[in-house]
């Protein structure tokens, strides 16, 4: 809500979105390129390659933002490949020479009975949420530091804090996420680049509907009464943060903290 | 998509890695059911099923090939062992094999092409009900669904000899299989579709193909309206209904 999209705050700066064929990440990538940022778009969705379940591609990602002006660079990526990680680095370096925002947002959450669960699936989860973040934290936060501008902002949940038992493997790897964020900024701190986390609450994302049509926010116990965001206020208030001041660094907010902020609009509500 | 509810159920899927299969697969899934899709494509299948589990789904992926028993016999046992047991079965492996293909008739056709087909549909179909109904006979029953097909009907499709009668097969093996188990719980039906939307199809044809001269309804049918049918035959709306196949073909086998 602070800023609209018209000054354009950001037009100089090289923003890598994951996450970003649809959902928060999408409308991130959105918020940041109305800025003025010329926007990489990271996911495994693309025309050839759908997800069967839910709908966004990088190409309709990527027309959507061209369409307004926006200078785009999609790189389909599975996160759960350090190789595939590793090249998201290479290919944003080699085409745009630098990330100055990172924003960390894709994520797996696997959801069923702690015990049922094969162990592996607890690393996949590990991987994309926790892993695969500092490794795109490691490739590009050296030209931050040497450019004295930067902002690492990591896309964690409310879960983290508090979650049923069927959600645990997701809760446990934001819980990391938010810990490597706050380590980060003790170890790497002022030097003009910030580091981040925002404790997501429910959002109504593409991904949201569907689970809450199906009954699987029923089954998951995730149903709850609290309040269920616009993905696009939710993306204005992860730019107000990119926004801020490298020397706002090592918070982990919730969406009650962001409200309190005046960053996060309390009525831009779905539900 | 009509709602069902699967919740707490098991069902299997075969071939659910792409298709009529995967439209089966997301059906019983966003009816509350855990799946296992089987399909001996590795890496379709196993992408599927993690953009099930991110949805919030419970899914899982065997690996294997149904024209094999000892693949049929560990694919229940992987259902069961995964997701504690086994409620509905979509037997949908089929199609042209040993290098058969659409429009290969009685005189072209080769042994390695009919043997091809024929084990594809009728063998796979088989072992999947044998090794199926083993288990539900011993836990309760169940509800499976074959595939059979429009061309079953036509005395001359456009698929192949081997195809026609092997799906023409399948009605019978439905209505013997319905007979035997009915009592026990076990019903089984098959779904006969038309001209399919499946990606694969809709490559294969050129745009005034795609308009099915045969349907009494003028489109092809989409995958989910094939499952939608799997689904019902599997719901307890039709606790009345074994052994019959249900053409799902824009009326094409009403003409
Ligand atoms: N929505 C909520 O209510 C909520 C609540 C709490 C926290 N969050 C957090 O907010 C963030 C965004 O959530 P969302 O609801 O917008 O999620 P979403 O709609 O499910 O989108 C997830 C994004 O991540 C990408 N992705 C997932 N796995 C990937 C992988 N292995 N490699 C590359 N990309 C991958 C997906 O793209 P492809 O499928 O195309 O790869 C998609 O663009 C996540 O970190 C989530 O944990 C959301």
């Amino acid at each position: 809500m602070n800023q609209q999209g018209d000054g354009k705050h950001l037009d100089d700066k090289v923003a890598v979105v994951t996450g970003a064929t649809r959902g928060i990440g999408r409308a991130t990538a959105r918020a940041l390129g109305r800025r003025g940022a010329s926007v990489v778009l990271v996911g495994r969705s693309t025309a050839e390659n759908r997800n069967r379940v839910l709908p966004g591609t990088l190409e309709e990602a990527s027309a959507e933002l061209a369409g307004e002006g926006v200078e785009v660079l999609a790189i389909p990526a599975d996160l759960r490949s350090a190789e595939d990680t590793e090249r998201v680095v290479e290919v944003t370096l080699a085409e745009r020479g630098r990330c100055d925002i990172l924003v960390n947002n894709a994520a797996f959450m696997p959801s069923g009975p702690i015990l049922e669960m094969p162990p592996r699936r607890w690393l996949a989860v590990f991987r994309i949420n926790a892993v695969a973040p500092l490794q795109l934290i490691q490739g590009f936060t050296p030209r931050m530091f040497e450019r004295g501008w930067g902002r690492v902002l990591n896309v964690s949940s409310g879960a983290a804090v508090v979650c049923p038992p069927d959600l645990f493997m997701y809760g446990s790897s934001k819980a990391a996420l938010d810990r490597l964020t706050s380590e980060l900024h003790l170890e790497a701190g002022g030097r003009g680049v910030s580091f981040n986390a925002i404790r997501v609450g429910a959002v109504g994302t593409e991904q949201w509907q569907y689970a809450n049509q199906t009954g699987i926010l029923e089954r998951q116990g995730t149903d709850s009464a609290e309040p269920v965001y616009d993905p696009v206020a939710v993306a204005e208030a992860f730019t107000w943060l990119i926004l801020e001041p490298s020397d706002r660094s090592g918070g982990v907010y919730s969406f009650a903290d962001l409200i309190e902020l005046g960053s996060l609009d309390p009525g831009a509500r779905i539900a | 998509m009509v709602a069902h509810d699967f919740e707490g159920k098991v069902a299997l899927v075969t071939a659910g890695a792409s298709g009529i299969g995967a439209a089966t697969a997301l059906g019983f899934a966003s009816a509350g059911a855990a799946v296992l899709i089987a399909d001996i494509n590795e890496e379709d299948g196993s992408a599927f099923v993690e953009q099930l589990r991110n949805a919030g789904h419970r899914a899982a992926f065997f690996g294997g090939d149904v024209t094999l028993e000892e693949d049929v016999e560990a694919m229940v046992a992987a259902a069961v062992k995964t997701f504690g047991g086994l409620d509905c079965a979509a037997n949908i492996v089929g199609g042209m094999d040993g290098g058969d293909f659409p429009g290969n008739y009685v005189v072209e056709s080769t042994v390695e092409q009919w043997d091809g087909t024929i084990v594809a549909n009728l063998r796979a179909t088989w072992l999947s009900l044998k090794h199926e109904i083993t288990y539900m006979l011993d836990h309760g029953g169940g509800s499976i669904v074959n595939i059979s097909s429009l061309a079953a009907y036509l005395g001359r499709s456009d698929a192949s000899v081997a195809y026609a009668v092997a799906k023409a097969g399948i009605i019978q093996l439905t209505k013997t299989t319905a007979s035997l188990y009915g009592a026990q719980g076990v019903r089984v039906n098959a779904v006969a579709p038309g001209l399919t939307a499946t990606e694969g199809v809709k490559a294969s044809l050129t745009p005034e193909q795609q308009i099915p001269r045969g349907h009494v309804i003028p489109r092809m049918v989409e995958p989910s309206e094939i499952a939608d049918a799997i689904l019902w035959l599997c719901s307890d709306g039709s606790a009345m209904v074994t052994g019959q196949t249900m053409p799902v073909d824009g009326g094409w086998s009403a003409r």
